[in-house]
Parts: C-alpha cells; structure tokens; sequence
C-alpha cells in the first residue's frame, strides 16, 4: 500500500514537461486508490479479519481509516491539478515547485497511510513524526511568503514538542510492558496487539502515566485545546488541497493513534468513578475544545481560519463522543467530518482563486458570481454545522443521544448549547458571502433596508465588483465535479445509512463501547 | 584491592562500575552534571554557546549510558549482546546529537549571521540565574512528585537507577517545556526542543530497556530529519522577518 504512493511522489518529481507531471499524478492517485481498496476490504467485510507480522498490522478500524485517507488523498490529487495550474498561471509557482509540490503530496499520503498500517507503537510513532516533517514542508510551500513560513515554523516547533511528550509516554510504556510481561522477543514490546492482550498484567499507574503523555502529544496533533494554536495558522496558510488534507484526515491519524492506546487502557480496565480513566480524559479535553473553538468560529474574518476551527470543533466532538462511549456515533463521525470538510476546503479554493482573497468581508455575492460553487459551498456549509438530513447532523445527534440515555445532562447542554452557537455563527458567515452585496461607501438608508436593495444601491453594487476584478463565472467544472461527489456522499449517507456501512462500524465500534 | 588491579579487562571505567555503590554514585552525579547543563543553557545568551553546551550534555549523556551498559552486563541484566547493542545505539545517537544537529546549527548561523552583534539583540531567555534555578529546581521536584510514586511497582532489578533516575528525565522534558514557553527568539524554541529530545534519549537510558536498533535508528532519523527542517525554516525566516524574535512573529494575530 505504502509503494504506489511514493513510487508516485518520486515520478512526478522526475518528469519534466507539466503537462507529465500531471499525469503521473492522475494515474498515481488511481493506482494508490485502487491498491488500497484491494488491500483493504477483506478487512472491512470479513469480521475479525487481521494480518499481524510484527511490524505490520491491519484489521477494520486501519482500513477505515486507510480507506478514508486514500478517498481524500485521490480526490485532493485531482483538485492539485487544477488548482496548481492556476497558481502557475498566476506566477505564484514556476514548473521546479509544481513538481517539489505533487512528490510532498504523494510523500505526505504515503505517511499518513503508514501510521495506520503498523502494528508497533514507536513505529507509529515515527510515522506520525514524518507526517509532521512532510506536511510542514508542505504548509510552507510559499515560502517566499511571510505568513506562510510563519505557519511552518509554528507547526513544526508545537506539534514536534507534542510529540516528543508522545514519545516519552512510550518510553514508559516500553518499560512498563519489559517489566511486567512476558515477552517473546524485546521488538513484541511494543506491539499493541501483546499490550492489549496482556493488560491486566501492566501496572495500572503507569499505564495511566502514559496514556496522558501520549494523548498530550497526539491531542497536540490532532489539534486539542490547549495546544491547538498551529491549526488555524497551518490550515490557512497551506495550499488548499493541503488543507483539505491536513484537516479532513491528518488528524484522524492522531486520533488512530490515540485510539490504540484508549483500547489498551480500556482492556487494562482502569477506572475513575465508574468511568473509564482513558474515556474520562478525551471527555475533558474534547468538552474543552469544543467551548472554545465555539467564540472563535463567531468572530472569524478569514474564511479558511474558520474552516480549521471548526476541525477543532469537531474533533472535539468526536472526543467527547468517545468520552462518553459513544464508540459509534463517534467513528461515524469521524468519517462525516473526513468527507464534508475536504469539500469546503475546495470550495474554499475556488472562492479564493475567484476572489483573491480570504478575508470573510470582501467575498460578497457568490451566488451571483459563480451560482454552482455557491450552491454547493452553502450545501457544505449547512452540513458542517450539523444541519439534518446531512451525515454530520446524524452521528451529532447519536452522541448527544448517548449522553441523555446516560442522564449526563451537563455535558449533554454543553455539547449542545456550543453547536447551536455555532450554528447562529454560521448564519452570520456564510449569508452575507453568498447572498450578501458589497455595503456601498455611504451608510445604507433604513429606508433601504427595509424595502430590500434600490436601484442605486445595485448600481454600486456592480461598480464595487467592477472594482474588485471580479468576473462571473465558475472557476472550474472538473473542481466542481469532485466537490458534488463528496457531496452526494455526504448527502446519501445522512439520509440512509448504507447497512454495510453500519454493521462495519457497529463491529470496529464494539471495543470502544461502554 | 584486587579489585583495582585488572586494568587490562578495560580500564579506568570498569573498575568504577565494579563497585555497585560507586557505579550508581557516578551515575547519580552524571544525571546532575546533565541538569546543571540544561540550566546553562537556559541562562545562556548566544545560540553559539547554547549548542557547544548543548554538545556536551549530550557527551554526558552518552558517557551516563557507556557507564549503564557495562554496570548492567556485569550485574547480570543484560547479556553481552544486549549490552552491545545498548552501547552501540548509545554511540550513533552521539554521533547524530552530538556531530550531525550541531553542524546543521553552525551552518545556519554562519549563513544568517546570527551572533554578530550580541549586544543589540535581546536574550533568547529572560530568565536571570537565581530564577532559572529556583525554577528548576521547582521542575525537578514536580518531577519527582509525579513520577516516582508511580515507580514503586517496578521489580528490583530496576530499583537502584530507573527510580532514581527516570524522574531526572521527565524534569529535563519539563524544563524543555518551560525554555519553549518562556523564550523570545526563534532559535530559543529550536534550542528547548532539542533540550527535550535530550531528556527523552535520557529517559530511554535509565529505563535500561533495550528498545529494538531499528526504531532506535528510525526515531533518530525522524528527530534529525524535524531539526533540519526547522533549521531550514530559521535561515528563511530570518531571510524574510529580518528578525529572529518570536513576539515579532506576528503576521497570524486573530
């Protein structure tokens, strides 16, 4: 699975013509969609399916996940295409780059479908470390742009130091399982399959010492209040099919990781008051997440930076989902979120290209300039925030629904009261960019407000777009076109979930429930 | 006295380890030396100095785990092997630590002429020397407050240096965090991070486990490969910020 990917990246970087490279990358990402696809679903549909060798390790929950990253890792490669070449266009980019850029990509997908296919904890580890190395160089693309390197710098520095917390979490775990087990061979260590099946063995106090230093690290990855500063700056600054990447599945790799270890302790079965210590800290630390990620999706100016806190929001919701054993609702999130916010962030490109800019106050109209992109962009939009019959709304409301079964009212109003917030702050966002006109220099009239918009005011509405440069029209069909598919997805799964899809996530769910 | 005697076996060194009481004395000491170092290098002004002495820690580290490998084959703990392979993994990473980060640091500062006017630029750390070691001083405890109670279900074996030790490590990731919290220069960060790195090769020597030479090499690779990109970064941001100061990093404010 790891081959297509990097067998790609390094193709792309050794052609020459653009044109080529393109290719090569349209072809890569189908190879690599459908390696894995082949790789992957005797583990998705054969219950109990798992392929352990020491290092490597697959069972349904690392298909889930890998099959999650390759659709979105194919479908940000095409969208690349289209959108490198405007960039090309416009001279923000020479051939050199385009094709430092598409090696990065194919690199990065390969990282990440590396941690979720290993069976050793450091290995992971190290996987996780060089999707750190890979997407930073990817987030400081532009790096004659101060910003951009800004970001970079920012990434690389907190989430390296998080991980080197992970680290030390393993370290202890290493010690921990030498000590108390008995072990074949010093490598089975760190296998998590061996943990897992000896865990009542290991020492309950430092098995609890290392999931906290390890959810410190990986939380740092995922994104996790206190230490989700680098997101919104990482997610900003990167190349839009970046951004889609890094938030539609790169956290997703930290939460596999942290995964792991949540089923290690929960086999251990350490608990705090009646709750499991490992559920009761992503609980904390998710409720935290999504409270503040709440002010700071309302007050957002740049649309992509709120795009990234609502991948704060949301991880932060499949946190509290886990915290509270609502395995299911959670994992199903997992894929929502992986599927809807690629979406906007390609919308979010067109709108960029279109605009040339990201700020939330001088994109206005986009119903009228480019109707489809808006469309579909107001569809997403109304699916992030959890708007039925979206897939997002479903796997919400079966959390939230876990939560008062278990009478849990406090986190269950917390829960909710953010995501109405969120929805009040939606309104305010995205109305004004799709249906909003420019404010004309003059104060508008009350008059004026009350009686819609008068000719004098279209009239500067259409000089203020004159002004701007902004032409009708869609950026691109074929970027549409891979926007829809997602769409559809999204779309379809809210209304019926598929019942595979179901029974798949019920079995991967069953470790993981209270 | 025929312990003093067989110098031929291998010296100086063997003969210190022989004596259990000694051996974990040096040990004891070189995990202090190995603190008062990272205090230095908090309260240090330049980069320069800061990665010479950022050298030596990691020298003393690697003497801290020659001295572990040979006290734990004579003890009995480890076979020759494992003790081999302890010690050989102990060298590659001096040699990655010590020479390789290092030489990427100096190229850096050689081509952004970082320490040519020290007087105009401000300290990397605003710490002064008698907060620095009440600070931590502070860490050290915290780290024993937390880490060793949990150590007291290890078997005996691990009782004379793991319990001892191992929390001296956790203090030195702590310290890291508090350097990268507190910093004002760029390089500050770099500096606290490797300081940290430090810590964790620390930790993985005391805990006198034998973590397999492949993911040894792959998580040294990995920390090399994050260093030289941050390096890469640093020569860029000095090139575009025309400053390496952390508060004026701020093209990203909400």
């Amino acid at each position: 699975m790891l081959i297509p990917p990097v067998l790609t990246g390094i193709a792309c970087y050794f052609m020459k013509s653009k044109k080529r490279v393109e290719l090569v990358n349209a072809l890569g990402a189908c190879v690599e969609f459908a390696v894995v696809l082949i790789f992957t679903l005797p583990a998705l549909f054969e219950s109990g399916y798992e392929f352990t060798d020491g290092i490597w390790y697959l069972d349904a929950l690392s298909a889930y996940f890998i099959i999650l990253i390759s659709i979105i890792g194919s479908l940000a490669c095409f969208y690349s295409i289209n959108y490198m070449s405007y960039e090309l266009i416009e001279k923000e980019i020479d051939i050199p780059r385009l094709r430092n850029y598409y090696l990065l990509v194919h690199e990065f997908i390969a990282t990440m479908i590396f941690v979720c296919i290993t069976q050793n904890l450091a290995v992971m580890w190290i996987a996780i470390e060089s999707t750190t190395i890979v997407s930073a160089l990817l987030v400081g693309f532009y790096n004659t742009k101060k910003a951009s390197i800004e970001a970079s710098w920012k990434y690389m520095i907190i989430c390296s130091t998080g991980i080197t917390i992970a680290l030390f979490g393993i370290i202890i775990m290493n010690l921990n399982s030498t000590t108390h087990l008995s072990l074949a061979d010093p490598f089975s260590a760190l296998n998590w399959t061996t943990l897992h099946d000896q865990a009542s063995l290991l020492d309950p106090a430092l098995l609890k010492l290392t999931f906290i230093l390890v959810f410190v690290g990986y939380a740092t990855k995922m994104g996790l209040v206190p230490m989700h500063t680098w997101l919104p700056d990482a997610h900003s600054q990167a190349p839009t099919p970046v951004s889609a990447m890094l938030s539609g599945v790169l956290l997703n790799c930290a939460i596999y990781g942290i995964l792991r270890y949540h089923e290690i302790v929960i086999a251990a079965g350490i608990k705090i008051g009646g709750l499991g210590f490992s559920n009761l800290v992503m609980l904390l630390f998710g409720i935290l997440s999504l409270i503040v990620a709440t002010p700071f999706i309302i007050i957002a100016k740049d649309y992509k930076r709120l795009l990234a806190y609502h991948s704060i929001e949301h991880m932060g919701i499949i946190m509290v989902g886990f915290g509270v054993g609502a395995a299911f609702g959670a994992l199903f999130h997992i894929l929502n979120h992986s599927l809807t916010k690629p979406l906007l962030f390609f919308g979010a490109g067109n709108v960029q290209h279109k605009y040339k800019t990201r700020v939330m106050e001088q994109v206005r109209s986009m119903g009228r300039i480019m109707p489809l992109t808006s469309i579909v962009f107001l569809l997403g939009m109304l699916a992030l925030v959890g708007t039925p019959p979206f897939s997002i709304f479903m796997s919400e409301v079966l959390i939230l629904n876990t939560m008062i079964v278990q009478s849990n009212f406090i986190i269950a109003s917390l829960f909710f009261g953010s995501l109405v917030l969120i929805f009040a702050g939606f309104t305010t966002h995205a109305g004004p960019m799709i249906f909003g006109s420019y404010s004309p220099e003059p104060m508008v009239t009350i008059e004026a407000t009350t009686t819609g918009m008068t000719m004098e005011q279209s009239v500067t509405h259409e000089k203020s777009l004159e002004i701007k440069n902004v032409s009708k029209g869609e950026v691109s069909y074929a970027n549409l076109f891979i926007m829809s598919i997602l769409l559809v997805l999204i779309f379809v799964i809210g209304l019926t979930l598929p019942d595979f899809l179901m029974s798949i996530i019920k079995q991967m769910s069953v470790p993981f429930s209270l | 006295m025929d312990r003093i005697l067989p110098g031929i076996h291998g010296g100086y060194l063997i003969i210190l380890v022989r004596h259990a009481d000694m051996a974990s004395e040096l040990q004891v000491f070189l995990s202090i030396v190995i603190i008062v170092i990272t205090v230095i290098i908090i309260v240090n002004n330049l980069l320069k100095y800061q990665v010479m002495w950022y050298i030596t820690q990691t020298i003393v580290l690697g003497l801290l785990a020659l001295v572990i490998g040979t006290t734990e084959i004579i003890n009995g703990n480890f076979s020759q092997s494992q003790g081999l392979d302890f010690i050989t993994i102990a060298i590659v990473t001096i040699a990655v630590k010590g020479v390789a980060i290092p030489a990427a640091i100096f190229k850096a500062i050689k081509k952004i002429n970082l320490d040519a006017s020290p007087d105009e630029q401000p300290k990397a750390f605003t710490v002064s020397v008698p907060r620095a070691i009440i600070i931590s001083g502070i860490l050290v405890l915290l780290a024993y407050l937390v880490v060793q109670p949990v150590l007291v279900a290890l078997p005996p074996v691990y009782m004379n240096i793991t319990s001892v030790l191992l929390p001296a490590s956790f203090a030195i990731v702590l310290i890291g965090l508090y350097m990268a919290g507190t910093t004002r220069k760029v390089y500050g960060q770099l500096i606290a991070l490797l300081v940290m790195e430090n810590g964790i090769y620390f930790a993985t020597v005391v805990s006198c486990i034998e973590i397999p030479a492949m993911i040894d090499i792959g998580i040294l690779f990995d920390i090399f490969a994050a260093i030289a990109i941050l390096v890469m970064f640093l020569v860029a941001i000095n090139k575009n910020f025309e400053t390496i100061q952390v508060n004026r990093l701020n093209e990203l404010k909400e």
